[in-house]
């Protein structure tokens, strides 16, 4: 009982993949300093740090991260011997240039993704390491330039082999297993969708894991991609299976929200048909997410979305022609809900395409690649451009303290600023992930105060030293392999390990060791102080997303000046490059997601009316309707992004519109049975979906998905 | 003397004197850390625009305050 308690309160991952990495981990780290103990090399804890900083649980992670950071490192490093070569005696240039190389460095680094990013960062922190420390000294800047970079250099080849060579976990094996999973899992929430009687709570909770979900395989395609070259060819398709499933948890999202209302309305006809084919469609989605074979059979498994989605098919086509013949709105909504479920299968049979295009190398020349999507980037230009003033200006402001008090240990303080700037880039609340950060830091360092006073001094020969810093590493290792403790665990063991007195003779000295840990400490929690002060997140980009989809994506659906798949690609596209910097803990963050996936659809539904109005066979009173509720829609959507803070009235008067719109069109007498009366229920149903946006999604269309 | 309202207290930790400093740092903490949480609680960050920068100037105001204002409520000239 206290056991279980206690691991739910710290729950660390203890399964035998976590032990073997955090054991493979620790001796890697103890190897590494062996190395650099045996080279006589300065600063050996440099090697295990890098370890650490590191440590990742997928092979594919660790190769791909130590190529940009040896390329980063020496990139940094020649820089730095550079400034130093030309400005060793006077501080200002010397501080300024640095501070230039770092703010460049930012500048690039922010605005690429993943380790790219990563090389680009680590050149900035080299240089500055190598041009601060060696101008303290630079007599012997280049011994320490060739020591960290050839320390640096260790800690990368020993923690690339034990993860290549101990129980190696290839990224693109847990994909395909999590692909699989994910599959599954949809599957499954698109029938719990399609369930009349799922409760709220029960919806709303596993849509959240299934977000959750989407974004940890986002974010380990991109590990994947760097892995294996036949990967990273496949990229485009495994982006796009990402974006698929994001439509399928929308479209997933606005079916049950259509259900829950359409229980209360009275249409017994709809309902003797809708219900027999969603309990099937249900049914078969149960299946299949039960199904743990699903992927060694993907043609099976596409057939019979195929044979439930003509079920849809005819089933829609059985309602439409009971147009006339029943109430207008209850049968628009019904045709609305079948639609969304064939929707919704084709979103589930195009990820097994892409499945089979991208993880089966075999099948792959039976399907043509998606046109390339519009590339945005991690951080827009001026976002980046703020971060490079911001971390040029941390600098600055520290190396201003640093020489006003002519502080000893204050090189010690600016490496401690260095390191949680790094942090800072693409992380939306960097305060929280820096303070845990900081406190594991200072955990570590205490533990190895502790380890040096107590335990050192009993210890003889490398030996046993290593003994002891495999054991003592563990628990750190156990917590960087727990996604939820993984920086953490990297602070802990990182901190504890460099910190613990490694020179080559064992010389305890407690004045430089306080002295050193206090500066790096302060140097981090100032840093933290700034980035408080000068807060940079994804807010801005946020804006411009939701800004060009209302001004001009949506408008242009409307008008049929651009098709309306190419708008949902584009929205998508936008949103799912922002994905890894949403907390969708946070409300706002959370509105906007479901927002623009609202939007996507949205921009569907109005290309369908578009080319719905111009149908031959339409009923020219409707065809006019239709044509006049476009235009008007697409001229109040572009007003939205300057109304100020008119915006509710105005979300207020699109949303009448609408109304307006399907009460219109539901006077419109039908005749019976006849194709006009269908397209006119066909109509009816797409105006149903947009109205549903503004009960569902107002917080988005009224532009509030700022601070939660 | 001239130096009498001069008391600089140097803290000891395990052998170790830290600066004088930190002591008021940490004092300063204590009222900042009260004084933010009923704010926060009164709903007063409502009316302030960036809070962080809010909260800074409040800790430097308070840690001002501990330096020059503590010793002269208490009778001395000040720690500095």
């Amino acid at each position: 009982m206290t056991a279980a308690r206690w691991r739910l309160a710290f729950p660390l991952d203890l399964g035998w993949r976590n032990i073997v990495f955090a054991i493979r981990t620790a001796v890697a780290a103890v190897v590494a300093l062996a190395i650099a103990y045996w080279l006589e090399l300065q600063d050996p804890q440099w090697a295990v740090l890098t370890v650490y900083l590191l440590a990742q649980p997928t092979a594919g992670a660790a190769l791909a991260k130590g190529v940009y950071r040896v390329v980063g490192t020496l990139l940094g490093a020649s820089v730095g011997l550079v400034i130093l070569a030309l400005y060793s005696q006077a501080p200002v240039p010397l501080v300024g240039s640095i501070a230039l190389w770092l703010a460049l460095c930012f500048f690039i680094g922010a605005q690429m993704r993943n380790y790219t990013a990563y090389g680009f960062l680590l050149a900035g922190y080299t240089a500055l390491l190598v041009g601060l420390q060696g101008a303290a000294d630079p007599t012997q800047a280049w011994h320490l330039a060739f020591d960290r970079t050839a320390e640096i250099i260790i800690g990368i080849a020993c923690i690339t082999a034990v993860s290549v060579l101990v129980f190696p976990r290839y990224a693109g094996v847990m994909l395909r297993e999590q692909l699989a999973g994910l599959f599954g899992q949809l599957s499954h929430y698109g029938a719990i969708a399609m369930r009349p009687a799922t409760p709220f709570a029960t919806f709303a909770a596993l849509r959240r894991t299934m977000v959750e979900a989407v974004v940890k395989f986002d974010a380990l395609r991109s590990y994947a991609v760097f892995e294996a070259p036949d990967m990273r060819a496949d990229d485009a398709t495994l982006k796009r299976m990402v974006r698929e499933f994001l439509r399928v948890l929308a479209i997933a999202r606005g079916l049950y929200v259509r259900l829950e209302d359409f229980q209360a309305e009275d249409a017994a006809p709809i309902v003797a048909r809708l219900r027999p084919v969603m309990a099937a469609t249900a049914a078969l989605l149960d299946r299949i997410a039960a199904d743990v074979h699903a992927f060694e059979d993907p043609r099976r498994i596409r057939l019979e979305l195929l044979a439930a989605r003509s079920a849809l098919r005819a089933a829609t086509r059985d309602l439409e022609a009971m147009a006339g013949r029943v109430p207008f709105e209850p049968l628009a909504e019904g045709v609305l809900i079948l639609r969304r479920a064939g929707d919704l299968l084709r979103g589930l049979s195009m990820v097994m395409v892409s499945e089979a295009a991208s993880l089966r190398w075999h099948l792959r020349a039976a399907i043509r690649p998606e046109e390339q999507a519009p590339v945005v980037p991690a951080a827009s230009n001026r976002e980046a451009l703020l971060l490079a003033v911001r971390s040029v200006l941390a600098l600055v402001l520290m190396s201003v303290l640093w020489a006003a008090t002519e502080w000893t240990d204050g090189f010690n303080a600016v490496s401690g600023l260095a390191i949680i700037l790094f942090f800072a880039v693409n992380q939306d609340q960097p305060g929280k992930l820096g303070f845990t950060f900081l406190l594991w830091s200072a955990i570590g360092i205490v533990a190895a105060y502790a380890a040096m006073v107590f335990v050192l001094p009993w210890i003889e020969g490398y030996e046993a030293l290593a003994l002891f810093l495999i054991v003592a590493l563990l628990p750190a290792g156990l917590m960087a392999g727990t996604p939820q403790y993984a920086w953490s665990g990297i602070a802990f063991g990182g901190f504890f390990v460099s910190e613990i007195g490694t020179s080559n003779v064992f010389q305890p000295d407690e004045l430089s060791f306080v002295n050193s840990a206090f500066s790096l400490l302060f140097g981090m929690g100032m840093c933290l102080v700034l980035l408080n002060l000068f807060p940079i997140n994804s807010l801005a980009t946020r804006e411009r997303v939701w800004t060009r989809t209302m001004a001009s994506l949506l408008p242009a659906a409307a008008r049929g000046q651009r098709h309306e798949r190419v708008v949902v690609g584009e929205i998508v596209a936008m949103l799912a490059a922002l994905l890894p910097r949403l907390s969708l803990d946070r409300r706002g963050e959370e509105d906007f997601l479901r927002g623009t996936l609202g939007a996507a659809s949205t921009g569907l539904e109005l290309g369908r009316l578009n080319r719905l109005r111009r149908d031959a066979d339409l009923s020219s009173d409707a065809s006019a309707l239709i044509a006049r509720f476009l235009a008007q829609f697409a001229a109040e959507l572009e007003s939205l992004p300057k109304a100020g803070d008119a915006i509710a009235s105005r979300v207020a008067e699109a949303q009448s519109t609408v109304h307006a719109a399907l009460a219109a069109l539901a006077t419109l007498p039908l005749e019976p049975g006849s194709v006009a009366a269908a397209l006119n229920v066909r109509a009816g149903a797409s105006l149903r979906f947009v109205a549903d946006r503004f009960d569902i999604d107002r917080a988005f269309l009224v532009r509030s998905f700022g601070e939660a | 003397m001239p130096t009498s309202g001069l008391t600089l207290y140097a803290p000891e930790l395990f052998g170790f004197y830290l600066p004088p400093v930190l002591l008021w740092a940490l004092i300063a903490l204590v009222p900042f850390l009260i004084l933010r949480w009923l704010l926060a609680r009164t709903g007063f960050y409502r009316f302030v625009w960036h809070r962080p920068l809010f909260d800074v100037a409040l800790y430097v105001i308070l840690f001002g305050g501990v330096i020059f204002g503590v010793p002269a409520v208490l009778g001395g000239a000040g720690w500095l």
